[in-house]
């Protein structure tokens, strides 16, 4: 992950009576039947990002951390409420902490050897290439446009997510496994019904100022007992170790359901929505380039095996924006024709009036595409504004390529 | 200058804008349009769809001209709406009105699978400065449509919501409401009793004919 993430990596905590020993994961592990002999080396090189560390996700990390993995992301935007502490399991002393911090420091405090990031974001504001590194995902959260989000990236970087969920009022968990082998395999949005879609729409809101994406978030909360949540997370993190170690018959695009007025669990097959409004697209990730900013897009686009004469190539700068144009005191739009960062509503001065140039919205492109960028193509990322570039996309058609630029702050 | 319209509105309304033949200028760009459509099959594939909607509401409407349109990634377009627009030159001058407006209008993939901020569609680029509550006061003039426009919501309804807006048709004042005011003291000003009785700008619909029916 990017140095610019608002994620940080949590210290292992410091105890007044000097340091407990640490166990070893492995001294309780058991030997799976027909699993693998290195069961702890496999699960200590495991890397697991989870969205949602709420009731559901925050127990589900905190097993994660027995098992001894290599490391862990515990991503969630919000704090605990007071009505936390009657699903959460949590100290009542952590309400109105941020779960992500909170929940790291424990995991920390478990499994000292696990490197451990607490991310108080959205996934949508996650860095573009959050998942690339990751094992494996954990989605534990009730809003909708975090689930297709989520579904999107894994897809993405072809990561297994094991996605967790409750239904309070009929006593029911439901762990669904998407196994993510390609681009026909099924979403979290694949399985939305026009209930969802209804929900999706009442659940997000954005503030009318202007000042950009104010988002308010109208999701309801989780209305469940303690012990659902619990059992939800229990069998996630079951699917987590089938799918990890490849214990038994694969778990790969099933839906596992637990229903606790019947007492009967049912497993059934995710399968792929053709209506599925989500994009499902596979990305190829390029080998890491030392200099990113010294390569033209054109040169991208040719490592990329795309025609470098497309003009529908499409490319896009983490962090920045192509700005075609924008205004000053002068009559006309004045040329800018480079990157400029994120949210910056000025591009340079017009050197007739001296003026800053505005930038417009309509003339600024997060993915610009080959045939606006012309001759500016065969020029360094460096000379275009983008000297600071991390991580660039390419795409063309139904094919994308992503390139980056190493960096020491990537999932481990 | 902007034609009358020549097309009669279908009987069934503006839900059949796809059956509407397009005239020879229109029918060129939407070549244009097919020719230079990029991104993944399913985007390009909508992008399409509503570009001919767009062109066909032009051609129904006679309230808009298609000034530059790219499909590369997003669909962008620069379209003249004849649509009454309140201006404010000096602050405490005589409010002035505008024929016509020139609005930057993005439609991005997003808008396939999350519903977006009413505000991320519409830019007012001439005239300016607009005087409306829901236009914001600095110099990209965004036009919020409402807290959240639905997933999926066809362009042609966000233009019709535009033409709402912009006369006026559909307004909301209240300053202590955030949903819907970019310019607070645009707000204040409208509710005002000399001028609360200027609204609407129009009634006129933005079809002229008794057959369309939205
Ligand atoms: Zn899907
Ligand atoms: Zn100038």
């Amino acid at each position: 992950m990017p140095e610019h993430a608002p994620i940080i990596e949590v210290q292992p905590p410091r105890r007044a009576g000097g340091n407990v020993a640490s166990p070893s994961a492995a001294a309780r592990l058991p030997a799976f039947i027909a699993g693998p002999a290195d069961a702890a080396a496999k699960l200590g090189a495991l890397k697991v990002l989870t969205i949602g560390v709420g009731s559901v996700g925050g127990r589900v990390v905190l097993h994660l951390a027995r098992l001894g993995l290599a490391s862990l992301w515990l991503i969630d935007p919000k704090r605990f409420k007071a009505e936390s502490i009657l699903t959460h399991d949590i100290d009542p002393r952590s309400v109105g902490k941020f779960k992500a911090q909170v929940t790291a420091r424990r995991c920390k405090a478990i499994s000292p050897a696990t490197r451990v990031f607490a991310g108080r974001v959205r996934v949508e504001d996650l860095p573009v290439d959050a998942f690339a590194d990751a094992d494996l995902v954990v989605l534990a959260t009730d809003n909708l446009a975090a689930e297709i989000e989520v579904g999107r990236r894994c897809v993405r970087f072809g990561k297994p997510l094991v996605q967790a969920a409750v239904h309070g009022d009929t006593l029911t968990v439901q762990v669904r496994v998407f196994g993510n082998a390609d681009q026909q395999s099924p979403c979290p949005a694949c399985g939305f019904g026009e209930g969802e879609w209804r929900m999706l729409n009442d659940q997000v809101r954005f503030s009318c100022d202007g000042s950009g994406a104010a988002l308010v978030q109208g999701a309801l909360p989780t209305m469940s007992v303690s012990s659902l949540c619990s059992l939800a997370a229990d069998l996630a993190v079951n699917q987590v170790l089938r799918v990890a170690l490849a214990l038994g018959e694969s778990v790969l695009d099933t839906c596992l359901e637990y229903c606790g007025y019947t007492n009967r669990s049912v497993s059934s097959r995710l399968v792929r929505n053709a209506r599925c409004p989500a994009e499902h697209a596979r990305w190829r990730i390029a080998p890491e380039i030392k200099f990113l900013s010294a390569c033209s897009p054109a040169d991208l686009s040719r490592v990329a095996g795309f025609d470098p004469a497309s003009a529908s190539t499409a490319f896009a700068v983490e962090g920045f924006n192509w700005v075609e144009s924008g205004m000053c005191r002068c009559a006309l739009p004045q040329a800018v024709r480079c990157f400029v960062p994120e949210a910056r509503q000025r591009a340079g001065r017009c050197s007739q009036c001296r003026s800053s140039i505005r930038v417009q919205p309509i003339f600024e492109h997060q993915v610009v595409s080959a045939a606006l960028l012309g001759a500016a193509a065969g020029q360094p990322l460096a000379n275009l504004g983008a000297a600071a570039a991390r991580c660039v996309w390419l795409s063309n058609g139904d094919e994308s390529v992503l390139f980056r630029a190493p960096h020491d702050q990537r999932l481990p | 200058m902007i034609s009358e319209p020549k097309t009669p509105v279908p009987a069934r309304g503006l839900h059949t804008l796809g059956e509407v033949m397009l005239d020879e200028p229109l029918r060129e760009l939407l070549e244009f349009a097919r020719a230079t459509c990029g991104g993944p099959a399913a985007w390009r594939q909508r992008k399409l769809v509503e570009v001919r909607e767009l062109l066909a509401l032009a051609q129904l409407s006679g309230r808009l001209r298609l000034q530059w349109l790219d499909v590369a990634v997003d669909l962008r377009a620069v379209i003249e709406m004849r649509v009454p627009v309140p201006c404010l030159p000096k602050p405490d001058g005589a409010l002035e009105i505008a024929p016509l407006a020139v609005l930057g209008v993005i439609y991005r993939q997003e808008v396939l699978v999350s519903p977006q901020p009413g505000f991320s569609f519409v830019q007012i680029l001439a005239p300016g400065p607009v005087w409306s509550a829901s236009v914001s006061g600095d110099h990209r003039q965004l036009l919020c449509l409402g807290t959240s426009l639905p997933v999926g919501i066809p362009l042609k309804e966000i233009l019709l919501l535009t033409y709402g807006a912009l006369t006026m048709q559909t307004v909301q004042l209240d300053p202590r409401d955030s949903a819907g005011v970019m310019n607070p003291a645009a707000a204040q000003w409208w509710t005002c009793a000399n001028n609360l009785k200027k609204i609407p700008l129009s009634r006129a619909p933005f079809v002229v004919s008794s057959e369309a029916k939205l």
